[in-house]
């Protein structure tokens, strides 16, 4: 089994008052709003783990330390899994369970941060190897074994492909060189002495140039009078010592496979540029060979990268990780790599498994019960969190093949926010979505922020009536917490029906024990009854568009029906026999009502769903 | 293989060192499992070093070397740092005691972890737990009552499941008083020091190395299977150098660690054995060295031909002839001189002999069995006092001495910065050093430097103890951490009735130990591994003295002097040049008649 960090477990680190963030072997996708953690998690992997080349950017700080009030510092957790024989090298970190048995297909790792106290200008770190017995960390060389390569949110990738970037370019040229199957068209091999040879000739010829002799002429007049007191200094606009990073520094890279030429990436569009940087890097991820596991961490790809680009990315990092998870390891290092990447784009959620998905979202804190000795509130007690971060694995909350495979298709289809909206509304088809804002609006027209908690809700149209798949995806409660924190679904009673569907759904509700925070809404009948039945006029106009042959004999039959049931039994039959499309029927009567002005007239049943989606958190 | 023929001329010398050499070579590349006998200055610690550093670089799995002492992890970091090779000490490389292979591999992986009690701690020895902890009080009549400290126990672990069992050896068995407590009352105390350590290790979860090795043994049992696994994944051999120094549970434990699929490399000298406790039976590494593949060192560049054959007739184990003397000074013409031991006058003959040989005085021991045999008192170098102030004073003592012994100077030191935290942190005597260190927000190299100032700033030791109390508390209070809460008091005083003595009497040292000279004098067990030009061992006018003499000159093996033996052999195995033996002049002439016998050139001196 190839070794994976499996779990990263945060304490008081940034959001996370205390979460455990569950990671895919191949490649795990990190889903979530601004703020719900993403960063934090990837942050974490960084510091417990070290780069691939070495150069350390991040350090913990005492701004890490999550602000609950309750923590002096932060701990973060990492847990390795694989084969006893990958994890060998790891044994000093071998947890041991209550019982006694040793887990050796598991290695723990802790890191603390103490920020500094008093006086002190730096905090302290310090590092436990294995479940605490021992609280010190005897071979810290077996963690650099684990390291990682860090993309940030790329924005600024012609920056970092110009000369401030050139360390990849030079990994590139480098590899190039040393690799002995390389020649060129003439069947030439270059190796670094040739190369910096040739090239250094080339550049002498540049420096040569009378202009840049004159320049440098210019600068050394000066610089001679100023330095003469003490040493002379003398300066040319040449190229010094031809070595490869300062070669790299000044010259523009051709990078033809790519089909990108940087000389133009200022002119090119940034997502070319941002996929030319992240091909630099990923030829950076040959060195994974010297690591037994190397992970990938990539943050947003969607900033700045084409859609399309973001699916293609995604492939090939999971084909990338698989391979690697494939490979030989007889006498070697292990080489492999996991995949990190998060996103706030339903995009790149839809287009992986939904079992890779890991969902990060926000959460309030409880309100502290005030302990019988609490001590008056100190500085810090108006700064702390009213929410922490929490993370849910799909992969953990149990659902059947086939479920997942629904939601798979389902997503992959319609790109849905579905992993997202605290508030969801789940409902039948096309017709609901298009007119619940609609609705929406005039309901809520005096309460603005209840129309704001309405904007940021998800509505969910599944074409269907077979909700089940959704709702325990949304609502499989878990340590973390469940995805969905407020669910509403919307659907029909279509009377007649042998099976009772809105009982089957309050029961699947009652099994999932999630009464409280999810419910179902039903019409009494349908929705375009209800619509009638509210008092719509839009109704009959819409009608009238949709079919004009058939409209005004309706009416009449409407008319002198005497009951809800018998006006609705009607129109279902008149729908059903003139095959009404109900998303069309529904933009036309939207339009019949917008446009012409014809008051909207919310039916109970969807009035009570959006008052209750929308009221405030507890 | 036995010693070379002994051909005259640099040819035979050159011809003799190619052929130790093309032994060593062999050893680089040989592979483990395998034992390997090295004689006295064989360059036994450089061949591992060479072996080792024969490893590409950028392996995946490592080398665990393993030594009783720290001498082989000081050759390896600096042979490693000279050739650029640092990797080499780093992971997956582990270089560490044998204490720490077997608490780092076998013990600490399955330690559970228990919220209500402190982490686990692995030390070195008792001194490294915390001092209340270590302090034992035995109740004597009339109130009257003797303080031990846990440290001064020797503890053995039987093996199985036994607990390990408490000794009070000779030196700590007489002093301060002590000859006057019975035996019996003796025995009360390692009772005593028995239930301590204990509750040390249960309650307090401070382990050393008879607990590992107590838990060694248990978890090799239960957990057999998943080492048989990671342990051959980890390494790809074990070295365990100085291997006669394994003890019986070693010897078992190592055999198991064989078992489980990871070679292991045994290289040591069975005649160096010398921690079996006066046990007469073979030494248990025996065992190592004659299972698998054996290979012999016997090319010795250390000591002349001379010492070589001196040496010889002092091996107990199974006959390996005469180590092949390959020094330049191999043909050295100093003869084994035998002084008769009177008066101290020994000392003076031994310093007339080295001074005519051209030998520093740095550049010779004086060696016993036992200390109470050396000149001077020595017996208090490295047993610090139970009092506070009287075990500040003693460490600032030995520390400015300046004495070769490192294990002294080990102590010193600990007990010099266990004294600083105890003043400063009054609570700091209940935990171990890197507790109080977490606990107190303190830098280890900030106590270090502190340290080292104290040391250099408190004042002479010559001044009324009374004085000196008072300036040392100044200094102390003066350069005390910020974290120090609160000011110190009264912590350092002079002993009621005490404080007009000099300061330095409340060291109970004496006089710097030995001879007047730079000459270094201590117990053979403390100059292990290390070698001078010139070498006097001392025996005390005694049995045992008389038996193991005649031991040798007899060459038939007695009770009770086989270790004595090896020890003796260890002692003249240190001399590269020069040795000397002081003994009771009755027992010269058999002694003489024996070396005389095995060709060895023989002198004696009358007494002075």
């Amino acid at each position: 089994m190839p070794v994976f960090l499996a779990e990263l477990r945060l304490s008081g680190f940034r959001a996370f008052a205390e979460a455990r963030i569950p990671l895919r072997r191949g490649v795990t996708v990190l889903l979530g709003e601004n703020s719900a953690g993403k960063s934090g998690v990837v942050d974490a992997a960084r510091l417990v783990t070290d780069p691939l080349d070495g150069r350390r950017t991040l350090w913990a700080d005492p701004d890490d330390v999550s602000r609950t009030g309750a923590r002096s510092g932060f701990t973060i957790e990492m847990t390795l899994r694989g084969s006893p024989a990958e994890l060998a090298a790891y044994s000093d970190a071998t947890p041991v369970s209550r019982a006694g048995s040793v887990d050796e297909t598991t290695a723990v790792y802790t890191l603390t941060y103490q920020p500094p106290a008093g006086q002190e200008s730096r905090g302290r770190t310090s590092w436990t190897a294995g479940s605490g017995a021992v609280d010190d960390d005897p071979d810290p060389g077996a963690r650099g074994r684990i390291r990682h390569v860090y993309l940030p949110p790329l924005r600024d990738a012609v920056r970092e492909l110009g000369p401030a970037g050139s360390a990849r370019i030079r990994a590139i040229l480098q590899q190039l060189l040393d690799n002995e199957m390389f020649v060129d068209d003439a069947g030439l091999r270059h190796d670094t002495d040739r190369f910096l040879a040739e090239v250094g000739a080339q550049l002498d010829a540049i420096a040569a140039h009378p202009v840049l002799q004159r320049a440098a002429a210019t600068v050394n007049e000066p610089l001679a009078r100023l330095t003469s007191g003490a040493h002379e200094h003398a300066t040319d606009l040449g190229f010094g010592n031809a070595d490869l990073s300062s070669l790299v520094r000044g010259l523009w890279m051709r990078m033809a496979d790519a089909g990108v030429q940087p000389r133009q990436l200022t002119e090119s569009g940034m997502g070319y540029a941002n996929l030319a940087y992240i091909a630099t890097v990923l030829t950076h991820l040959h060195a994974a060979a010297q690591a037994d596991l190397t992970l990938l961490l990539v943050e947003e790809p969607e900033a700045h990268l084409h859609p399309q680009l973001q699916a293609v990315l995604l492939d090939f990092l999971a084909d990338t990780a698989a391979k690697s998870q494939r490979a030989s390891t007889a006498g070697t290092w292990l080489g492999r790599i996991q995949v990190v990447v998060t996103t706030h784009a339903p995009l790149l959620a839809a287009h992986t498994d939904v079992d890779d998905i890991v969902v990060l979202r926000r959460q309030p804190i409880p309100a502290p019960e005030p302990a019988a000795d609490t001590t008056p509130a100190g500085p810090q007690a108006p700064l702390a969190a009213r929410f922490t971060a929490a993370a849910i694995g799909v992969a953990g909350l149990g659902l059947t093949g086939a479920d997942q495979a629904r939601i798979n298709r389902y997503l992959d289809a319609t790109r849905s926010s579905l992993l997202f909206g605290s508030r969801t509304i789940l409902v039948e088809g096309i017709a609901e979505a298009l007119l619940l804002p609609a609705l929406a609006r005039t309901l809520l027209k005096d309460d603005p922020r209840a129309w704001t908690r309405f904007v940021g809700s998800t509505i969910v149209a599944i074409d269907g009536v077979d909700f089940g798949p959704y709702l325990r995806l949304l609502l499989t409660d878990t340590d973390a917490g469940r995805i969905g924190q407020r669910v509403a679904v919307l659907t029909d009673t279509d009377p007649g029906k042998r099976k009772d569907p809105i009982a089957a759904l309050n029961r699947l509700l009652t099994n999932l024990n999630a009464a409280a925070v999810a419910r179902v809404f039903a019409a009494p009948s349908t929705l375009e009854p209800e619509l009638l039945e509210a008092g719509n006029d839009a109704f009959w106009p819409a009608w009238q568009v949709q079919r004009p042959q058939a409209g005004s004999k309706l009416r009449k039959r409407i008319d002198a029906a005497a009951t809800a049931d018998e006006r609705a039994r009607i129109i279902v039959a008149a729908m059903k026999k003139t095959r009404l499309r109900k998303g069309d029927f529904a933009q036309d009567f939207l339009d019949q009502s917008t446009i012409s002005g014809r008051p909207l007239r919310v039916p109970p049943y969807i009035a009570d769903a959006i008052t209750w989606l929308v009221a405030p958190s507890s | 293989m036995t010693g070379l023929p002994d051909t005259p001329g640099a040819g035979g010398l050159q011809r003799r060192r190619d052929a130790a050499e093309a032994a060593q070579h062999h050893l680089i590349t040989a592979v483990a499992p395998l034992s390997v006998i090295a004689c006295p200055g064989a360059g036994k610690t450089r061949t591992i070093v060479d072996r080792h550093c024969a490893t590409p670089a950028g392996q995946p799995v490592g080398r665990a070397i393993a030594s009783f002492t720290r001498v082989a992890a000081t050759e390896v970091r600096r042979r490693a740092t000279a050739l650029g090779r640092t990797d080499l000490l780093q992971h997956p490389h582990v270089i560490t005691t044998l204490d720490g292979f077997f608490w780092r591999f076998l013990v600490r992986p399955f330690l559970l972890r228990d919220d209500s009690r402190p982490a686990f701690r692995h030390i070195e020895t008792w001194r490294d737990a915390p001092p209340e902890l270590r302090r034992i009080d035995l109740t004597l009549s009339q109130g009257k009552r003797a303080r031990f400290d846990l440290a001064e126990f020797d503890f053995r672990y039987p093996g199985g499941d036994d607990a390990p069992v408490a000794s009070l050896p000779g030196r700590h068995r007489y002093a301060d008083g002590r000859h006057r407590l019975s035996d019996a009352q003796i025995d009360r105390v390692c009772r005593l020091a028995e239930t301590r350590r204990h509750q040390l290790a249960n309650n307090h979860h401070l382990l050393t190395g008879e607990e590992v090795r107590k838990r060694a043994t248990f978890y090799l049992r239960k957990h057999r299977q998943q080492l048989a696994r990671t342990l051959p994944a980890r390494f790809t051999e074990l070295v365990i150098d100085e291997a006669q120094d394994c003890s019986d549970v070693d010897v078992d434990l190592i055999e198991q660690i064989g078992a489980l699929g990871l070679p292991v490399l045994t290289i040591g000298d069975p005649d160096q054995a010398i921690y079996s406790f006066r046990s007469d039976g073979t030494p248990a590494c025996s065992r190592l060295f004659t299972t698998g593949t054996t290979i012999t060192l016997s090319g010795n560049w250390r000591s002349s031909t001379t010492i070589c054959r001196l040496a010889a007739t002092l091996r107990t184990g199974p006959a390996r002839g005469t180590d092949t003397a390959l020094a330049d000074h191999h043909d050295s013409a100093h003869p084994v001189w035998l002084l008769p031991r009177h008066q101290n006058t020994e000392l003076a003959a031994f310093a007339a002999l080295a001074d005519a040989a051209g030998i520093p005085a740095g550049d010779r021991f004086i060696l016993a069995h036992d200390s109470r045999a050396l000149p001077g008192t020595t017996a208090n170098t490295r047993r610090p006092p139970t009092g506070h102030t009287e075990a500040l004073i003693w460490a600032v003592t030995v520390l400015r001495r300046r004495t070769p012994d490192q294990r002294a100077r080990d102590i010193a030191d600990k007990t010099l910065r266990a004294e600083l935290l105890r003043f400063w942190f009054t609570a700091a005597g209940t935990a171990t050093e890197r507790d109080n260190l977490d606990r107190f927000g303190i830098d280890t190299h900030h106590l270090t430097r502190l340290a080292a100032q104290v040391l250099t700033d408190l004042p002479d030791l010559g001044m009324p103890a009374a004085d000196w109390c008072t300036q040392a508390r100044d200094l102390l209070t003066t350069l005390r951490p910020p974290s120090a809460i609160p000011a110190p008091k009264g912590q350092l005083s002079a002993p009621s009735g005490k404080g007009s003595r000099k300061a330095s009497s409340l060291a109970r040292l004496g006089a710097a130990a030995g001879t007047a000279d730079d000459t270094r004098t201590g117990t053979i067990h403390s100059v292990k591994g290390e070698q001078a030009d010139a070498v006097m061992v001392l025996f005390p006018d005694d049995d045992r003295a008389t038996q193991l003499i005649t031991r040798w000159a007899t060459g038939s093996p007695a009770p009770g002097t086989e270790e004595s033996m090896r020890v003796l052999y260890v002692a003249v195995t240190r001399a590269r040049h020069l040795a000397a033996l002081a003994l009771p002049p009755a027992l010269i002439p058999d002694l003489q008649q024996k070396l005389e016998g095995h060709g060895i050139a023989v002198k004696t001196s009358g007494p002075a």
